[in-house]
């Protein structure tokens, strides 16, 4: 059995008379410690998806399996609960707490959670050993994505979810966000799914799922990822 | 503005509908509350000018001491501004109803001005029907088509006779009216019943007969269209009083000296009449006295005829005795002679007589002896023939005897005759045989006879004379006797006479005095009469203008407090409301910078791209304050009119759009709306569209001062530094909710406070200041025991427990200058006086203080209005205007009116008289309502003392119903002050909401519980709602402070109470109105969409 099995899920989207299907019978597995890159164009529903492995959407039918649990069934506090114990999550436009600085941004998520990293060590581990008491508003682009995926992972979560990491950033930042992502994939063993309209990116994943109007319609894996220093785009 | 971005500005309405909704809000508020607080006062007075011009109520009222009459009127209309006058008349009455008598004021149905307004029934027109006012059926329980029963006070007429005013008794009741004359319950006092009139109700005139007009009503010309209640109008009316008074100064003279003129015209005709009868009675008298001089004459010359008389009758009498005596005594000679001849005529005749007796006797004896011997003889015969007859043996014995008287007989005959011889012999030696002897005495006896024949007739000759004589003499003495009668007849008659003069004289003795006394009276009374005419005093006017009535001044008044609180309540709120609106729209253009940026990257210039946003400012606050406005002018002038309205009788209320105030709230509002707008446009256009289009650089993080306390900062939990951190993040919002709550707590406490202040400043002033139960006033005429008396008379009284006499008089100060009124109270005994009245320092209600005799105690409201401390000196004039200076003792606490009190001594010593106690003080025990208006009336049955008597519980009923209503007024305010904060507290919790929404649904993407979240954001809510609050309390101290003295008329002192109570109040209200609105941030921030986090910064 797969870490996350996604099955058969439905997400409809109702608009007054008009339903939208978001995830229409969409169905893929992701294995513990893989990095998953999920791409398509936009409204494929790849965003739809995150968010209900995120745990912060619902499903309007299917099961979402993460670690043998159907997460579909959770609500409000036990879908909150999952949030806080199981997921990072590394948004496009970082989502730091301005008013807090890089070290207080990661301590927001680790003051909530039981097995926590040490802040400080995660900021290290990201290359912010100097920043730490900066504010974001101090901070280049990279590095408050640095703050936020080192907040994702502190909490030690089961899952990290990265929702275009590198939107907003510049080549090579997105590229050593990117590379960071990897590193604490294969180091940390912990299971990352990617979401990107950028395909390009796709060499860098073990498994790419490939989203096109709310199917997952093509699921490849790549026994030998490319760094990402090697890919260009 | 081109039509897309039109349609832009009211898409944009749609969409954030909610925001638009409290800008409205907010507006609506603010607007509302200012514009319908300010307006209420004007509301108001329009509301009483138009019941006044609608009824053509008076302008100027003339009274006077003397009534008035046509005359006056007619001068009076000489006034070239006066448009219309009419006459009326008013008499306070009785009227007795199954259980009470009540005291009411009827006067005449006007006709022109003060007209009645008519709510049930019509108006009278026969004379013996009336209307009264509402009140009056509801007080008394009679119907429409009742009769009652008027009993009028008497008055004087011109010729000082007490006569009513009606001709009317008995009124059936027709309908039902309200007059422009009593618009609040206040109907005047009056000397009747309890002494306080309770209704009004008129009579047509056709039921009045009297001599004068007791009013006269004036409307003045062209001030119809001015505010009754503003200064021009005051202007106007003083102006034409003037006019008003002089035309009263030359009537007041005029009428002085018609009514002096009348009255020395009927001393004049007294003093004729009085002379005149004088003369009279002097001519009376004087005839009076000529007749008993007359008839004192007449008697003279009758008495000197008596006596003239007399004396001729005397002499005549006298004559006449003499002859008599004359006569008696020829007679008595003639007597003497007669008695001589008869004495020798007697002596003849006597010895005649003794021979003849000698003779008699001799022949006597010898015929005696004679029969003697004859008889012996016999004897002795008898005597021998017995002897011979008897037996000389048998009966010797008697034969002895009659031997024996034998022998006796024949001694006896033998010494017999013996005796014969003898007389034989005695008769021989006369010469004269013994047989001679009869005829020689008859011849003696005829000598003797003729003798006294003789003599007899000689003495009847003389007794005859003598008896003449007698007879004259008694005739003389009878004629005497007669005369004498006569004249003492006269002479009684004379007496008598004399005797009726002397009583006519004492008669007219005494008609004299009595006449003299009279006469002494009638002038005694003319000459008080004359003494009163110059005592009359100059009549009277009182020209009064609506300022003098006292419904029309409470009314006013209380305008003028609700103006009051207007200055500061509204002001706050629409402060606070600004600020709001302000944020929300400032939130509003920054949170659509990129949208500036695209429009100004697409070519649209400044004054385009701006205008939408002013375009939905001007939406949101033109619509609000519309709102506001139509809703705040009416609601709130009409609530509070209403609740007026319970005090007053005023049809109907007049609401008025105020377009002053309107333009100010509506500018105001834009101000701070449509200023902020165009103030954040005009930072943000600034920017290029490249700049503008990039998200805002999110404000920085900072660290706080307390970071660098580490000592501080590292205890503090790690949630707490977030929160402290946030605090001094949005600094402007931090000041809109601490000033928004600030204003809202310090509304509130300061409406408590005010309420407070208000409603304990009664039970304050009549609870612990005024102990006493009852004022009785004394008249003016009365003397000083009668006062005793009567305070002797309540203090018997069960009910009555304890009684002091005091002097109450109206007193001014010259120095310093005050307009104030200001009673003088002079206590008879200054120790007792604290179980009346506590003289005390309101700060330390401990400090008593006692009426020393070298200086006064001023309550404080004076004090503080003049300025004056304690060891000041004053200037104080009393009612006879007599000015004295005094230093001041103390100041003591007093909430209501104004009073200097004065120690009696102190008293005597400055004004330099005896002070004279005019009221009595008096405690009663606890007693029922109905038992108090029982004692009142009691009190008032003694009419000679007692000119009126005044529950306290009555005055307190009255101010408690004043400060009642304006308790009411607070309430409003208080619940508006909640609103406010409601709708602050809410405003700024969206506010901070959708500012910080991206960071809430990343939270709680990042798995934050429900709880905290809230936590996270309305934990620095309540920081700042709580130094708000307590900031609040402080403010709210200083407002409550500002608005009292404010709102307080100089009369009376609001007993300020800033309670814990009203602290806890006011933030505990706040606190409601902040938890409800967190509960509806909780709720809000539940309905957070995570997918908010994934967007990107706009």
């Amino acid at each position: 059995m797969s870490y996350i099995e996604f099955k058969d899920v439905v997400k409809e989207y109702k608009m007054g008379e008009v339903s939208i299907k978001a995830l229409n019978h969409t169905n893929f597995t992701i294995e513990k410690g893989e990095l998953t890159v999920i791409v398509g164009p936009s409204g494929a529903g790849k965003t739809t998806a995150l968010n209900i492995l995120g745990g912060m959407d619902t499903v309007t039918s299917g099961k979402v399996l993460i670690d043998g649990k159907d997460i579909s069934t959770y609500k409000g506090k036990a879908l909150t609960k999952y949030r806080r114990e199981d997921v990072g999550f590394v948004f496009q436009f970082y989502n730091l707490v301005q008013n807090l600085t890089a070290l207080e941004n990661v301590e927001l998520a680790t003051e909530i959670c039981k097995d926590s990293l040490s802040p400080k060590e995660i900021l290290k581990k990201v290359g912010l050993k100097d920043r730490m008491k900066n504010f974001p508003a101090q901070l280049s682009g990279g590095e408050q994505q640095r703050v936020a995926i080192a907040r994702a992972i502190a909490k030690n979560p089961k899952l990290l979810l990265c929702d275009e990491p590198t939107g907003a950033l510049d080549y090579n930042t997105g590229k050593q966000i990117l590379q960071l992502l990897q590193d604490t994939a294969r180091k940390e063993n912990m299971t990352v799914v990617i979401i990107t309209h950028n395909s390009s990116l796709t060499p860098m994943a073990d498994k790419v799922i490939r989203f096109k109007n709310g199917e997952a319609y093509d699921i490849t894996t790549n026994p030998n990822p490319t760094p990402i220093q090697e890919i260009e785009w | 503005m081109k039509k897309t971005l039109i349609k832009d500005s009211f898409r944009e309405i749609r969409y954030t509908f909610k925001r638009f909704l409290s800008i409205l809000l907010i507006v609506f508020l603010g607007v509302g509350f200012f514009a319908g607080v300010k307006a209420t006062s004007p509301d108001m007075e329009k509301t009483l000018d138009a019941y006044f011009d609608q009824t053509a109520a008076y302008d100027i009222e003339v009274l006077s001491t003397l009534g008035l009459k046509d005359e006056d009127i007619a001068k009076l209309k000489e006034i070239e501004e006066i448009e219309n006058l009419e006459a009326s008349y008013s008499v306070d009455a009785l009227v007795h109803t199954d259980s009470k008598e009540i005291v009411v004021k009827v006067s005449s149905v006007p006709e022109t001005i003060n007209n009645l307004t008519l709510l049930q029934g019509k108006l009278p027109e026969a004379k013996q029907e009336c209307v009264v006012e509402e009140s009056f059926l509801e007080g008394t329980g009679y119907q429409i088509g009742d009769t009652i029963t008027i009993e009028p006070e008497m008055l004087q007429d011109e010729e000082g006779n007490d006569t009513s005013m009606l001709t009317e008794t008995e009124f059936t009741i027709v309908g039902t009216v309200q007059s422009p004359l009593y618009i609040s319950h206040s109907r005047g006092s009056s000397k009747l019943g309890s002494g306080k009139i309770k209704y009004y109700l008129f009579v047509p005139k056709q039921a009045i007969d009297f001599p004068f007009y007791t009013e006269l009503y004036m409307t003045v010309k062209d001030v119809k269209q001015l505010n009754t209640a503003s200064d021009t109008y005051t202007d106007t009316i003083s102006e034409i009083k003037e006019k008003v008074e002089a035309v009263g100064e030359t009537r007041k003279q005029e009428r002085y000296d018609e009514i002096v003129a009348e009255a020395n015209q009927k001393v004049e005709d007294a003093q004729k009449t009085l002379d005149e009868e004088k003369q009279k009675a002097e001519t009376e008298l004087s005839d009076a006295e000529k007749q008993i001089a007359d008839a004192k004459s007449t008697i003279e010359s009758s008495k000197a005829e008596v006596n003239s008389k007399e004396r001729k009758a005397n002499q005549e009498f006298a004559s006449a005795e003499q002859k008599l005596q004359e006569a008696k005594e020829e007679i008595e000679q003639g007597e003497a002679s007669l008695q001589e001849a008869k004495k020798q005529a007697e002596t003849k005749i006597t010895e005649a007589q003794t021979k003849l007796e000698q003779l008699s006797t001799l022949q006597e004896q010898y015929t005696k002896i004679t029969s003697g011997l004859e008889t012996l003889q016999e004897s002795l015969n008898n005597i021998k023939e017995q002897i011979q007859k008897l037996d000389p043996e048998k009966q010797k014995a008697e034969i002895a005897v009659l031997e024996k008287q034998q022998k006796e007989l024949q001694a006896q005959q033998t010494t017999l005759q013996a005796q014969k011889k003898q007389i034989e012999t005695a008769i021989t030696s006369a010469g004269l045989q013994p047989d001679a002897i009869a005829s020689t005495i008859a011849t003696i006896q005829k000598q003797i006879e003729t003798a006294n024949q003789e003599l007899t007739s000689k003495e009847t000759l003389l007794n005859n004379s003598k008896k003449e004589i007698e007879t004259q003499e008694k005739a003389l003495q009878s004629t005497k006797k007669q005369t004498q009668t006569q004249i003492a007849n006269a002479r009684a008659e004379i007496e008598k006479g004399e005797q009726e003069i002397a009583e006519n004289e004492a008669k007219l003795e005494d008609a004299r005095k009595e006449a003299d006394e009279k006469i002494a009276d009638a002038q005694t009374k003319l000459d008080d009469a004359k003494d009163k005419i110059k005592q009359i005093e100059k009549p009277e006017w009182y020209i009064l203008t609506r300022e003098e009535n006292q419904g029309y001044v409470e009314y006013l008044q209380d305008a003028d407090r609700i103006a009051n609180i207007g200055k500061v309540f509204p002001i706050v709120f629409f402060v606070v409301a600004a600020l709001i609106s302000l944020t929300s729209m400032n939130r509003m253009v920054e949170e659509q910078r990129g949208e500036i940026g695209t429009l100004k990257a697409l070519g649209y210039n400044k004054v385009q791209i701006a205008s939408k946003y002013i375009l939905y400012a001007l939406l949101a606050t033109v619509i609000g304050s519309v709102l506001g406005m139509c809703v705040g002018f009416q609601l709130i002038p009409g609530i509070i009119i209403d609740i007026y309205g319970m005090m007053y009788t005023i049809p109907e209320t007049v609401i008025e759009f105020n377009t002053y105030y309107a333009v100010t709230g509506l500018l105001a509002a834009l101000l701070c709306t449509v200023g902020a707008t165009i103030y954040t446009c005009v930072k943000e256009l600034m920017g290029t569209p490249a700049k503008l289009m990039r998200p805002k650089a999110p404000k920085p993080g900072k660290r706080v001062l307390l970071e660098k306390i580490p000592f501080l900062w590292s205890r503090l939990k790690f949630s707490q530094k977030v929160t402290v951190r946030n605090i001094f993040r949005y600094k402007k919002r931090f000041l809109m909710t601490i000033i928004g709550v600030m204003g809202c707590t310090s509304l509130i406490v300061a409406g408590f406070a005010l309420r407070d202040s208000v409603t304990s400043m009664i039970p304050s002033q009549y609870g612990e200041i005024f102990k006493y139960d009852l004022q009785v006033s004394i008249r003016d005429d009365i003397t000083r025991e009668q006062i005793e008396e009567e305070a002797e008379n309540l203090q018997a009284k069960d009910s009555v427990s304890d009684v002091i006499k005091v002097n109450m008089q109206a007193v001014t100060m010259e120095e310093p200058s005050s307009n104030q009124d200001i009673q003088l109270i002079v206590p008879e005994e200054v120790d007792r006086l604290q179980d009346f009245i506590v003289l005390r320092d309101r700060k330390k209600p401990d400090t008593v203080y006692s009426l020393s005799d070298t200086g006064v105690i001023l309550t404080e409201k004076l004090a503080t209005l003049l300025d004056i401390k304690v060891g000041d000196t004053i200037r104080i004039k009393n009612s006879d205007d007599k000015e004295v200076e005094v230093t001041v003792d103390a100041i003591t606490e007093n909430y209501l009116l104004h009073y200097i009190y004065m120690s009696p001594n102190l008293y005597n010593t400055l004004y330099g008289e005896n002070v004279r106690y005019n009221d009595i003080l008096g405690k009663t025990t606890e007693l029922t309502e109905e038992k108090e208006t029982k004692l009142a009336t009691e009190i008032l049955q003694n009419k000679d003392t007692v000119s009126g008597v005044t529950m306290l519980n009555s005055t307190q009923n009255i101010f408690e119903e004043i400060m009642g209503n304006m308790d009411l007024v607070v309430w409003i305010l208080i619940i508006a002050a909640g609103l406010l904060a409601f709708t602050v507290l809410y405003n700024l919790s969206n506010v901070n909401i959708s500012e910080r929404i991206r960071e809430l649904a990343t939270i709680k993407v990042l798995g934050f519980y429900d709880k905290e979240v809230y936590n996270y954001v309305t934990r620095e809510t309540v920081i700042l709602t709580v130094i708000g609050m307590l900031l609040g309390a402080v403010m709210g101290y200083f407002l409550s402070m500002f608005i009292i003295k404010t709102c307080e008329l100089d009369m009376l002192m609001f007993d300020v109470r800033m309670s814990a109570v009203t602290y806890v109040l006011g933030i505990t209200i706040t606190l409601v109105f902040a938890t409800i609105v967190n509960i509806a941030t909780y709720f809000a921030l539940r309905k957070i969409d995570m997918i908010e986090s994934l967007k990107s910064v706009e």
